[in-house]
């Protein structure tokens, strides 16, 4: 019998799904059949970063076969071990479905993975975040071994450039220039930060790599350091990420004693050190320049560019930061080439994207796919719709991004289309949105979050984004005016003209790309008082009760939250002073006899 | 500096190399808005008022954007107009501004704007944000119902006053200027210097005793010098109807960016004595009420009947006024003293001996904070001389090495690399040094040998270490010497030190007036038949009160009530420090003009004269009133 | 002779009437006003109190109450051009302060805790509602000339009239504008 290996993914979603309990019912299992010789357990049961289908966490995958058992409760590790492990027979009932109802076997043939492309995710979910050994195993640190040994500094520089590696981050800048200037700065002190103030909401694609692969990062972060002359590198991340942080710690003290970070790397008289700055999670952190400052331990406020930080960065010297992702993709790039970089994706954006898939689909989780996949194959990936509604738009690029409606579902996810398209690629987040959405409530949590994370310097973004807001929220509870969307056009130009930094600048575009889309929807609250989706509660109408169709059963008296149903003799009436339209009764009744409206 | 062309709203001007397009556009009387921009301070870019268009496209601050050849701006177009007016109006209703009661009125940055971009109505309500005032502190109201968030006033503490006693903190919305962590202002860190509120744009910030006392346009303005200390930092005295509304700094002093400090700027508003306005004679216990030409005559009198005079005058006076006093009292025969000059003639006599040449000396008290390290002898200076503590503090905040030496607390505490107390006499520590670095480097053991030799010093020996090796690595460390040491032997071993270690040296003084250095002043009788005692508004002196028990008649001349007017025999009126004209001479030797900023009240019109006319009493006769 | 004057009406809402102090202060002016339209009712210079037809109606002071929505909007219908005058018609101005609290615990606070022992809060038809919060004129209605100023002064106050009497909307302009 093969020896086999279990995989099972302790990233922060499987952990908060039960992972460690699956794990510890896995242990009394092989411990219960005595095959604690055969399983060793530091060997066979390997915890590994995020796998990617989150929804289908607690998930193992047993190795060699690759099969994957998903959705797992404590009570089928018992199946899994007896059948699996002892008898080697698939446990057929406890396997995933696919899209048409078949149990699929292998991992690799998931619907939600078939669809993705690896590059920056090579590794997590694939190896234990904890171990060196578990990195090295996957040509880990040959990339920095070949760049430093073998390559000089321009020539790593060139490959980056030929690449056509674009930042991550957000603004898509060509990583391989931003490398150029820093390298060209005639300074003896440089620094390459590693910007993990991921911060946009639901977004968590930095936090997977940096929990699952925390070498890759550490390796990209060295060969950026070498290219351009630093010999000290930060890793900025948020204390709302203890395990990245955890990782991360041990990473860097197991890479310092195997010599892989420290003093003359490779024998070629090159020094390198990595430190871990924790930042409290403001949003603004995650700009570049508020970044270097909340680094040098000053408050987190945007400063004024040019000078850029690769010219006069951290302590005014030049700094090149790069986001995780970015520096996820460097490894892979001097191991297989410019060339093979440049066959992934399209030609204006080279490469994969990861995308924190989340809203209303089948499946949630991470999903990496070229560049160039069109919205509509992301969704396939993810299963389609959830509950086969309609699917209505797609927010991507979190809070400074925008939607995409269903007219663009063909958009290919590329830099330049999704401008085009009047979003942007964000760090990541890729919101599905479902027919029962409202739009005005999108732009307005959206808002709210801006809103809240400014950092205050300016008062466009300070003062501005609560304004938009206080109109949302005016629209939303039915008080909207025929000026408001005016207001809110009128508001949303000066912020963008006038704010400080990036964030500002881009803090209206959630409503400025609903608004281009759906403007409808925003007219309809204004002038109807009426939101298409019932979304916003205060526009429901009070429910009322058809006296001829009511059979007076009294489910609706039951579920009545705040009584406002009372009994008669043939018909059961609802008081519209009292009722709240929360749509239970409506629900419930089996003669469909309750329905909004009849208030006014 | 090379110039740079560049076109501003279709005209070419043309600006130095390095300059900001809102610098340029000033020298050239193009008003572009501002609300956060102050030269005194670092550019922070907040407000965004001062946007404009570059090159047909971009929107930028211009206080960010640097000159450049051929740029193309355009300061006043109708897209800015409305940018900078929906800005104005976020802020304006944002907040909680109530003009009409505002103490700020006619006197805001804010209002000023309002009224320029021509706000007669607002799109958007007001919000009503909840806001508590501070006003804990004894001077200054903080109020962030009026703050527009333009970060000056933590500009100007941290990088004018060097204290970093004002933050900002929160986020969105509820982001707000704090103090220290989050203390009220009365209960921080604060100095008091009020520079903060100086700068504020609005009325956020207010001064407690100018309250609705009137605003600028409303006042009279009178440039000044401070009488306080001897920095003698340039006032702008705003008198309302003849009376006092508010003190504050002016720019004339790039290095001080216009500060002032508690002293200068609220003392006078606060200190409310009564005043003297007529000469008051005792005798026998009774109290008569004399006319100013008869408590001359009566002065004359009892000068001329006596042999041993002793007359001391205030540091803090003009110095035409003691120039007068010292000519009339020698005109009667008496020694002459003055507050400070008896430190002056210690430090002549100290640098004689030890052939210290004036190479030591720096007559510019900014370059502390060029200085590498920085041993300061005495932090009351914290309080003696507070703009300079501003400086060390600046420097030290920037890097320099302070290390301070005080019998009691240090008042350095939150900026000194190295504090250290000893107790008197503070020359100890001073000795120990110079031993050592006579001795050539010592061991620690060494040193614990040669001070057991002292005798029972308590003084580490880590601490007189570091300062040696301090002292000599460095190039360019400056003493600053405190006023409080006044003993020739803390003198001679401070001096010796930096002759040792050529170490340059700031000494100040409790003159306010420098003049004192070229004055004839000698030790007075300890217990003479007469004291004449001519009080400034300065802190009460314990000599001057010690030479009026001792003095069998004493003869004081003030212009407010006080412990030296009520022991007096013979109480004569004198003018108060801003209705007097003249000069004074700083700690850097500049003489600087003292200006009259309210008429004289009462009976005494010119203390000048009236010296004049005691000494012709004696046939001593000299200027222009002689001469009548 | 009367005929093609204008006709003005003016009008104060909860205000300190300081607006219509100041306009008695264009001192001989009034009596070339008085040339030049007919006043149709204003509580400072005749006794009618209620608006009729005019053709420039003038508001002073803030909308607090029912009675001063009611006059709002009656002066809005019967004028052509409706003018705030001063700082609480513009801009809400010093009563809208109430609006930082609940009107309910306001009015306990004004009349109960500082008031005597056995004040209470007035409960009578006769005094009007408070509106929740208190509104600036064009919170309520259209307004089409603004003049604010608290007071605006007498000269301000003239040059408005002078400019509406030319068939003119008086905008301020930077010299003319003061809060």
């Amino acid at each position: 019998m093969v020896r086999k290996e279990i995989l099972i993914c302790s990233g922060t979603g499987c952990l908060s799904a039960g992972s460690e309990e699956i794990e510890e019912k896995l242990m009394d299992e092989l411990w219960k059949h005595e095959l604690e010789d055969k399983y060793p357990l530091t060997r066979a049961i390997k915890r590994t970063g995020c796998m990617g289908p989150c929804n289908l966490g607690p998930m193992i995958i047993i190795r060699p076969e690759d099969t994957f058992y998903g959705n797992l409760e404590p009570s089928d590790v018992e199946r899994i071990v007896e059948e699996h492990l002892l008898r080697d027979k698939v446990v057929y009932d406890l396997l995933v479905e696919d899209k048409d109802g078949h149990r699929v076997e292998e991992f690799e043939k998931l619907d939600f993975i078939k669809g993705q492309k690896k590059v920056v995710m090579r590794d997590s979910g694939d190896i234990d975040p904890s171990s060196l050994d578990d990195y090295l195993k996957v040509e880990g640190y040959m990339a920095a071994r070949k760049a430093i040994m073998d390559m000089d500094r321009s020539e790593i520089i060139q490959e980056i450039k030929d690449s056509g590696l674009r930042g991550r981050g957000g603004a898509g800048f060509p990583t391989g220039l931003k490398w150029e200037f820093a390298a060209k700065e005639d300074e003896d002190q440089k620094y390459i930060v590693c910007n993990g103030d991921e911060g946009d909401p639901g977004a968590f694609m930095d936090r997977s790599v940096l929990e699952g692969d925390p070498h890759s990062i550490i390796e990209g972060m060295m060969i950026a350091g070498y290219a351009i002359g630093a010999n000290q590198g930060y890793i900025y991340v948020r204390a709302e990420y203890p395990l990245a942080i955890r990782n991360l710690q041990k990473a860097i003290r197991d890479a310092e004693s195997a010599g892989y970070l420290g003093e003359n790397l490779f024998n070629q008289g090159f020094d390198f050190n990595v430190e871990l700055r924790v930042g409290a999670g403001a949003f603004v952190c995650g700009e570049e320049t508020a970044l270097l400052s909340s680094i040098e331990g000053k408050q987190g406020q945007p400063k004024f560019r040019p000078p850029y930080p690769a010219q006069s960065g951290l302590w005014g010297k030049p700094t090149v930061i790069n986001n995780v992702e970015t520096l996820g993709n460097i490894a892979a790039i001097i191991i297989h080439g410019s060339e093979w970089f440049n066959s992934i994706g399209t030609e204006g954006s080279p490469g994969t994207k990861v995308f924190a898939v989340a809203g209303d689909v089948e499946n949630t989780g991470l999903i990496e796919v070229e560049m160039g996949t069109t919205v509509r194959e992301m969704i396939d990936i993810a299963g389609g719709v959830a509950d086969g509604k309609d699917f209505k738009a797609v927010q991507i690029g979190g809070p400074a991004g925008g939607v995409i409606p269903k007219e663009y579902l063909d958009t290919p996810i590329d830099y330049d289309s999704l401008s085009e398209a009047g979003t942007i690629m964000g760090s990541g987040g890729f919101i599905v949105l479902d027919e029962d959405t409202c739009m005005v409530d999108v732009a307005k949590f959206f808002l709210d979050f801006t809103q809240e994370e400014s950092c205050g310097k300016c008062p466009p973004c300070r003062l501005g984004t609560k304004r938009m807001l206080d109109i949302l929220e005016k629209i939303t509870e039915g008080d909207g005016e025929p000026e408001d969307i005016d207001k809110l056009e009128n508001l949303a130009e000066t912020i963008q003209n006038t704010s400080f930094c990036g964030l500002g600048q881009a803090s209206p575009n959630p409503v400025l790309s609903t608004l281009r889309f759906f403007r409808d929807e925003y007219e309809e609250h204004v002038y109807e008082k009426t939101c298409p989706t019932g979304t916003c509660k205060a526009l429901l109408k009070a429910f009322s009760i058809d006296k001829d169709l009511c059979v007076t059963c009294g489910k609706c008296v039951e579920v009545c939250p705040v009584d406002a149903i009372s009994s008669g003799e043939e018909s059961y009436s609802i008081d519209p002073e009292v009722c709240i339209s929360c749509g239970e009764c409506e629900k419930i009744c089996p003669v469909k006899a309750i329905s909004e409206g009849g208030k006014e | 500096m090379s110039d740079v062309k560049f076109n501003v709203d279709g005209k070419d001007i043309s600006a130095r190399k390095g300059m900001t397009v809102m610098e340029a556009c000033e020298e050239n009387d193009i008003d572009i808005p501002k609300l956060c921009q102050h030269e005194a301070l670092e550019n922070l870019m907040a407000c965004r008022l001062c946007v404009v268009e570059v090159n047909g496209k971009q929107i930028t601050p211009s206080c960010g954007l640097k000159v450049n050849e051929g740029l193309d701006i355009k300061t006043q177009t109708e897209k800015l107009r409305k940018y900078r007016r929906m800005i104005l109006e976020l802020i304006y209703r944002c907040e909680n501004h109530y003009c009409m009661f505002c103490e700020s009125d006619g006197d805001c940055e804010l209002q000023d704007l309002m009224y320029e971009y021509e706000i007669d109505r607002f799109e958007y309500p007001r919000m009503f944000p909840d806001w508590d005032v501070d006003s804990s502190h004894n001077h200054i109201v903080k109020d962030t119902n009026r703050c527009v968030r333009c970060g000056r006033c933590i500009r100007a503490c941290d990088e004018v006053v060097g204290n970093q006693t004002l933050n900002l903190g929160g986020r969105g919305i509820t982001n707000e200027v704090i103090v220290d962590s989050g203390v009220p202002l009365g209960e921080s860190t604060c100095t008091s210097c009020g520079m903060c509120m100086q700068v504020c744009p609005t009325g956020s910030l207010s001064n407690k005793h100018s309250l609705f006392k009137g605003n600028k346009d409303e006042c009279e303005l009178t440039k000044s010098t401070c009488l306080s200390c001897s920095i003698g930092c340039c006032t702008d005295v705003y008198t309302r109807t003849g009376h006092l509304v508010k003190i504050e700094g002016t720019d004339i002093d790039k290095e001080s960016g216009g500060q002032l400090c508690e002293r200068g700027r609220f003392k006078p508003l606060v200190d409310r004595g009564k005043r003297i306005s007529n000469v008051i004679y005792r005798e026998n216990g009774e109290e008569s009420e004399l006319s100013l030409q008869e408590g001359l005559e009566k002065a004359a009198s009892i000068l001329g009947n006596s042999n041993e005079i002793s007359a001391f005058a205030s540091g803090g006076l003009t110095c035409e006024i003691l120039d007068a006093f010292s000519k009339a009292m020698r005109a009667h025969g008496a020694l002459f003293d003055v507050v400070g000059a008896k430190r002056y003639r210690f430090e002549t006599e100290v640098k004689r001996r030890i052939n210290m040449i004036e190479g030591h000396f720096i007559n510019d008290i900014t370059e502390v904070m060029k200085a590498e390290n920085i041993l300061l002898y005495d932090t009351s200076i914290y309080n003696t001389h507070p703009v300079l503590a501003s400086y060390i503090r600046r420097a030290a905040s920037k890097g320099t090495k302070l290390i301070t030496i005080d019998a009691y607390e240090d008042r350095f505490w939150n900026h000194s690399d190295k504090s250290i107390t000893i107790e008197s006499p503070k020359t100890q520590l001073t000795r120990l040094v110079n031993q050592v670095i006579k001795e050539g480097k010592a061991s620690i053991e060494d040193l614990s040998r040669v001070s057991s030799i002292l005798g029972g010093l308590r003084v580490h020996p880590e601490d007189v270490m570091e300062i040696v090796n301090l002292l000599e690595e460095a190039s360019y460390d400056i003493i600053v010497i405190g006023c409080e040491i006044i003993d020739r032997w803390s003198l001679r071993h401070i001096f010796e030190l930096a002759k040792l270690e050529g170490s340059y040296v700031i000494s100040l003084n409790k003159a306010s007036n420098q003049y004192i250095r070229s004055l004839e002043t000698e030790g007075v009788y300890e217990e003479p038949e007469v004291a004449y005692i001519l009080a400034g508004e300065d802190e009460e002196n314990e000599d001057m009160i010690k030479l009026v028990e001792n003095a069998e008649f004493s003869i004081v001349q003030s212009s407010k009530k006080s412990e030296l007017t009520d022991k007096a025999d013979l109480v004569i009126p004198s003018l108060s420090t801003f209705e007097r004209n003249g000069t004074t001479i700083d700690i850097n030797g500049k003489k600087k003009e003292v200006e009259l900023a309210m008429e004289p009240k009462g009976e005494m019109r010119s203390e000048i004269a009236f010296f004049e006319e005691l000494a012709d009493k004696r046939g001593i006769r000299w200027g222009k009133t002689n001469q009548r | 002779m009367g005929k093609n004057k204008p006709k003005v009406a003016t009008a104060c809402m909860c205000g300190c009437s300081g607006c219509h102090m100041s306009f008695l202060d264009v001192d001989e002016f009034v009596k070339d006003l008085a040339e030049l339209v007919e006043f149709q009712s204003s509580h400072v210079i005749m006794d009618i109190k209620d608006i009729g037809k005019v053709d420039i109606g003038i508001l002073e002071g803030t909308i607090t109450n029912d009675e001063n929505v009611e006059v709002a909007k009656k002066m809005r219908e019967n004028c052509d051009i409706l003018v705030a005058w001063g700082d609480c018609a513009c801009f809400g101005g010093i009563m809208t302060m109430r609006n930082f609290g609940q009107i309910d615990n306001i009015l306990e606070e004004c009349y109960v805790e500082k008031g005597d022992e056995d004040s209470v809060v007035p409960d009578d038809d006769l005094i009007p509602t408070l509106t929740k919060k208190a509104k600036s004129v064009d919170e309520v209605i259209k307004v089409d000339a603004y003049i604010p100023g608290c007071p605006p002064s007498a000269e301000i106050i003239r040059y408005g009239l002078e400019k509406l009497l030319e068939g003119e909307i008086p905008k301020l302009d930077k010299d003319k504008l003061r809060y």
